[in-house]
């Protein structure tokens, strides 16, 4: 059978400082009509810039494509300039695009509608009315609510969410064969995530176009891909049908990526398995297995052989892999066991997460309250209040972890920011260790700042560019006047930089010397240097791989155990906070909606919220994938501007009854450990 | 938006207002006196006092500026010293030469100076890009005077294809006119253009690393439809701030030019004035000037509006 779209043998390099970067470095692949084809595979695999080769979109200089065929409908596209006629036909008319970044992908200084309209004209050689009326069509299909009138809008007026809709509308609108979504829905919430996925699988079913998804979740894989093609460091290391992948994986790799993954499923609190070290550097690539250096399974053969091609698992069965060895779930484990066997001893404890014994608190928030002003017109009157918090209170123990979760817009940093006082006036109290810090004095806060740190959720633009890893570091000690002599102060960074994983002698470094694992340890480090108590995690792994991910919440969670440090935990992936929280709490415009501890919360979600948001989050398993019940919620977070009267989330919830939109439900216990906030609980 | 425009009228009337205690401070405490240029040396103690009275200088500071600014808000801008002539026709006469030979080497600035620097920026690191660069820091780099003194030297004096001087209506005299103005208005607008060049290109190599340029190109549009519908409009943004700025520059400019050039323009009476220390023309004229400036940094603003939705929805 003859496939829509044929790549052979794809080279892609990139000429920077003198060196060649081999980003895709022959990799093969086809896709077929009606097919949802996934490419996984970590940052700088090469699974984005395979796609935009295909397309010609790669940036030139410095990108060229240095081999291969790309064949589309028998005709080899690399035949054909990147501004020729006809692939300018192709792009938009045959293949379309959605790319990852809904909020700079649209032009903000054009209307959506032109925007859409012009692709339109482009390709379907239609007037610009009869375009305009195409495109007010296709934005109804997406979900635009009133699309007469927001066609005319511009990018700004609408949420991410709306605006990745518009991106699909306008991909769609020349009826391509074959759609790419390049990490689609990456940068989109978690029920926002699940409704442009839905919306996707609708249309490529409906029209019964291709799909290609590019992707790091191994979760969105398992719901919705056929097939998939694992990429590691350019080059494709194992492809199949999903079922197989997940089944039987066969190349190393794609082992330790499944390990790494923290599963909203996973049958025990299990520790996850990071891949050790870090991608190699692609522009001195050898001829060998490029997963070599990280690789537990690898033999003298793979060190003196060329780099492994794909074979069949089994004579003609369409699952390939390319390693030498023959590994599978079980050899994996194993190894994995015997390696760790004797820290696994040790380790044990730590991850036992029950709290067994009654422990002081050590943080209290009550009746936080966060509000801003809203000034309007000339002479800036205030007309209103945007409540980012509305009447929060919990307690953190010494000791553990609490998790905050929720969407963006629901207030969890502004709770963070407000703990660590870095709003002028707080509204509410908040004791730490018995003291009130709500209507602390600047000058005692600095007992505060020692006591507290912060760990950001950005590496890279978190870390000053300029200072080396020693004054990054350095600085709390100094600050707080920590260290005595100069002495002590090398002893105490060495000590830091050990006690997460560092080397020692990376100290006079600057941070762009590093990677962003290895940068967020430092930030780790200077989290640690004044020997906090209470450390807030703003989002402090979401920036990171899945196999870094995995390094770093291994890395929080012995620092835990070692040296008694308490977490305030926030996140939007529900399986990662899952992993290291002891206690959760679910935010919602502004309030707690849902508190308990983890195992309550994630096995018995009462609040429908909860309960919408755990539903979202794909499981890296079709099997299970397969049966659950899926519940897509309606719209999205409104604007706390325009919160509801009642419940907050009562214009979403499919339980919403009359009572709900009048009455705002209070938190009530209901069962040890587990508060809701909802009237029909 | 329309808020936002009262708002920065009012903010350009505060302005004007500072612009006038500023300017008729000034006049006032430098030394020297209109009146003793005006009688020579050979004036008399009593033919001192005469004029000094018949043009209301022996009246209180204040009096005075305040009976100066109630005659400008009625557009009366009084008696020139020197020139014996009322000052408002002077000025209507002088006005519009600077406002023709400074409008025109704006334009050309900003046409050729945009062009330019989206070209360079779309054959960024190629030979064009080279010169268009290298032109343009040269441009930025050269002294005006000097420019101007070598101009005269080659074109006028060496090759004789150009007068050395002078200002001609083009109603009055086309041919005569247009090679009056070619070298003025060139070296009017050099560093203007340079700038506005340099601006552009870097201006332009940002937006077109943008995300929405990607998504034109993978849209199949023409590159000429990216460069120009897309990133263009999206670089004007900064490119606008910068030509509020040169706006400003450009009188100073003109100042200059006129005076090499002898134009009989705002500039030159502004120097002449200044130097026989008429100094109610020298108010007129740099409040004049400050009200132009002021309302084109209006407009400036006023077009960030018209380009950019996300300041027009604010």
């Amino acid at each position: 059978m003859e496939h829509l779209l044929e790549v052979k043998n794809l080279k892609t390099q990139f000429g920077i400082d003198g060196t060649t970067v081999k980003a895709v470095d022959g990799v093969s692949y086809y896709v077929d009509e009606g097919e949802v084809v996934a490419f996984v595979g970590e940052s700088g695999s090469g699974k984005s810039v395979t796609q935009y080769s295909g397309l010609q979109l790669i940036p030139s200089p410095p990108g060229k494509i240095a081999g291969g065929e790309i064949i589309y409908e028998g005709e080899n596209l690399l035949d054909f300039g990147p501004r020729s006629e006809k692939m300018r036909e192709i792009r938009g008319g045959k293949i379309g695009v959605i790319f990852q970044e809904p909020m700079t992908s649209l032009n903000p200084v054009m209307t959506v509608g032109n925007q859409i309209s012009e692709a339109i004209m482009q390709h379907l050689n239609l007037k610009k009315r009869e375009a305009k009326n195409r495109a007010i069509e296709l934005l109804k299909t997406v979900g635009i609510p009133d699309a007469e009138h927001r066609v005319d809008y511009y990018p700004h007026q609408f949420s991410g969410g709306m605006r990745q809709r518009i991106m699909i509308a306008m991909t769609l609108s020349c009826d391509p064969k074959l759609l790419i979504a390049d990490e689609a829905t990456t940068a989109l919430d978690v029920t926002t995530q699940a409704q442009i996925l839905e919306l996707m699988k609708d249309v490529v079913k409906r029209t019964h176009t291709s799909l290609v998804m590019v992707t790091h979740n191994l979760g969105i894989v398992a719901r919705y891909a056929d097939r998939v093609y694992v990429m590691y460091a350019g080059e494709i290391v194992e492809s199949g049908p999903t079922k197989e992948i997940f089944n039987n994986p066969k190349h190393p790799y794609t082992l330790g990526l499944l390990k790494a993954v923290p599963r909203l499923d996973s049958s025990k609190d299990s520790k996850l398995v990071p891949i050790d070290g870090m991608m190699p550097d692609l522009s001195n690539k050898q001829d060998q297995c490029a997963f070599q250096p990280r690789c537990n399974h690898y033999t003298d053969h793979c060190l003196s052989s060329p780099s492994p091609q794909l074979k069949p698992v089994d004579e003609g069965q369409k699952h390939l892999y390319a390693c030498y060895e023959n590994i599978n779930k079980n050899l994996f484990e194993e190894k994995l066991k015997k390696k760790s066997s004797i820290q696994e001893q040790e380790e044990e404890s730590l991850y036992k997460t029950e709290l067994t014994e009654e422990k002081d608190t050590i943080l209290e928030v009550k009746n936080l309250k966060i509000y801003f002003p809203v000034k309007k017109g000339l002479m800036k009157r205030k007309i209103g209040d945007v409540k980012a918090v509305d009447d929060v209170s919990f307690k953190i123990k010494k000791g553990e972890t609490l998790g905050l979760v929720g969407e963006s817009g629901c207030g969890k940093t502004t709770v963070a920011r407000s703990i660590l006082r870095l709003y002028e006036t707080i509204d509410g109290e908040i004791s730490f260790k018995g003291q009130d810090i709500a209507n602390m004095s600047k000058k005692d806060l600095r007992f505060l700042r020692k006591n507290m740190s912060m760990i950001f959720q950005d590496p890279y633009s978190s870390l000053d560019p300029r200072k080396t890893v020693e004054s990054i570091v350095g600085e709390p000690l100094k600050n707080h006047k920590l260290v005595k002599t100069q002495k002590e102060y090398q002893k105490r960074i060495s000590e830091l930089l050990s006690l997460v994983g560092l080397d020692p002698t990376v100290k006079d470094r600057v941070p762009h010397e590093f990677s962003g694992g290895q940068r967020q340890r430092i930030g780790i480090a200077r989290a640690l240097a004044s020997d906090p108590s209470i450390i807030v995690c703003d989002e402090a792994i979401s920036a990171l791989d899945v196999s870094i991910q995995a390094q770093i919440i291994n890395l929080m969670k012995e620092l835990q155990a070692k040296l008694g440090l308490t977490f305030l935990f926030i996140a939007h992936d529900l399986a990662a906070v899952r992993h290291i929280s002891d206690r959760i709490a679910v935010m919602y415009l502004g309030k707690i909606v849902e508190i308990g501890d983890w195992r309550t919360l994630y096995e018995n979600p009462q609040h429908p919220y909860t309960k919408a948001l755990l539903n979202a989050v794909p499981i890296p398993d079709p099997l299970v994938e397969e049966e659950r019940d899926r519940i897509i919620i309606e719209g999205e977070v409104p604007s706390l501007l325009s919160r509801p009267k009642g419940c907050p989330f009562s214009n979403r919830c499919p339980l919403a009854s009359a009572e709900c939109l009048d009455v705002e439900p209070a938190l009530k216990s209901i069962e040890t450990n587990h508060e809701v906030a909802c009237i029909k609980v | 938006m329309t808020s936002f425009i009262i708002q920065r009228l009012l903010q350009t009337i505060v302005v004007l207002f500072l612009v006038t205690i500023m300017v008729f401070t000034v006049m006032h405490m430098v030394p020297g006196n209109p009146i003793l240029v005006l009688l020579g040396p050979s004036a008399t103690k009593e033919q001192i006092a005469l004029y000094t009275a018949q043009f209301g200088l022996d009246k209180p500071v204040l009096v005075q500026y305040f009976s100066w600014v109630s005659n400008v808000l009625q557009g009366d801008f009084g008696e020139s010293i020197i020139f014996r002539q009322d000052i408002g026709e002077l000025i209507a006469t002088r006005l519009p030469i600077t406002v023709f030979v400074g409008g025109l080497a704006y334009i050309i600035s900003v046409v050729t100076g945009m062009t330019a620097g989206v070209i360079a920026a779309v054959k960024r690191g190629g030979f064009i890009d080279s010169l268009i660069t290298i032109t343009a820091n040269l441009g930025m780099a050269t002294p005006i005077f000097w420019l101007g003194i070598l101009g005269i030297y080659l074109f006028s004096l060496q090759l004789g294809w150009l007068p050395v001087q002078g200002f001609t209506w083009l109603t009055v005299d086309l041919s005569k006119g247009i090679k009056q103005l070619i070298m003025p208005v060139l070296l009017l607008s050099t560093v203007p253009l340079a700038m506005i060049t340099r601006q552009t290109r870097s201006a332009m190599l940002e937006v077109i690393q943008q995300d929405y340029i990607r998504t034109g190109r993978s849209k199949g549009l023409k590159e000429k439809v990216i460069i120009i519908k897309h990133a263009l409009r999206n670089a004007l943004i900064p490119v606008i701030t910068l030509l509020g700025i040169q706006l400003g520059n450009l009188v100073g400019g003109s100042v200059l030019v006129e005076q090499v050039f002898n134009i009989p323009g705002m500039g030159t009476l502004l120097v002449q004035s200044m130097l026989q220390k008429d100094f109610l023309i020298v108010q007129s004229c740099v409040l004049i000037i400050a009200t132009v400036v002021a309302l084109c940094n209006l407009a400036v603003d006023i077009a960030y509006g018209f380009i950019d939705p996300r300041i027009r929805y604010k």
